[in-house]
């Protein structure tokens, strides 16, 4: 396994359609969607297309690949394409760090993220682990 | 008639005015006020709840079937946040 979409069926989740909450949305690569670190799944390809043409209004709250803010994209946030994708950004600040690297930030590195959550000793060390 | 027609276009103009005078709506931070926490430290998988309230989908890290960590950033799945460890 290592696409999301295995994870996840793998642990038996399930979602509601990001268009339409009425409708479970199907876990595969053929309805999803990557926006930013978030991830999309519909019901089927029309809520696709909808949610394509409305990006990012649709989109919600994103997580900006550089600050790692959280935000709420405006009518014409910052953005960039890179690598087939469309990347948001919470400020202009942020853009500009992209465009000097991208494959910086395009994959979420946790090990580089700067823990503001409080220590737990029951937990195991994120930059050992690298994640799971 | 000829009123009509002298009217219809000036009103889509007015229109397209309002239209064009609306600020544009900015991007906005979300702020997030609250810590993260386990949503029940004696179960064994406990849940977290992030610093936006919002309550991990997963009771254990989707990889390594793990205890979730706190200090490990949620990916967002349909707006819903997945837990890692």
């Amino acid at each position: 396994m290592k696409d999301p979409w295995d994870y996840l069926a793998y642990q038996k989740l399930e979602f509601a359609s990001a268009i339409d909450p009425s409708r479970p949305a199907i876990l595969d690569r053929e309805h999803a969607r990557f926006v930013n670190y978030e991830i999309f799944f519909f019901a089927d390809e029309a809520e696709m297309k909808h949610f394509d043409g409305e990006l990012p209004a649709h989109a919600g709250i994103l997580t900006d690949p550089v600050s790692r803010e959280r935000f709420i994209p405006g009518d014409a946030p910052a953005q960039m394409a890179h690598d087939g994708r469309t990347w948001y950004f919470a400020s202009d600040a942020s853009l500009a760090a992209f465009v000097a690297d991208p494959d910086k930030y395009t994959t979420p590195d946790y090990t580089m993220l700067m823990p503001k959550m409080p220590e737990s000793p029951a937990a195991p060390d994120a930059a050992e682990t690298g994640g799971g | 008639m000829t009123r009509l027609r002298a009217g219809l276009p000036a009103a889509l103009l007015l229109a397209a005015l309002a239209g064009c005078g609306r600020p544009p709506k900015p991007t906005q931070i979300v702020h997030d006020a609250g810590t993260v926490a386990y949503v029940d430290e004696s179960q064994e998988l406990p849940r977290l709840r992030y610093a936006d309230g919002q309550v991990s989908v997963n009771d254990r890290c989707i990889i390594r079937q793990g205890k979730l960590n706190p200090r490990m950033p949620p990916i967002y799945v349909n707006g819903r946040p997945i837990g890692f460890c």
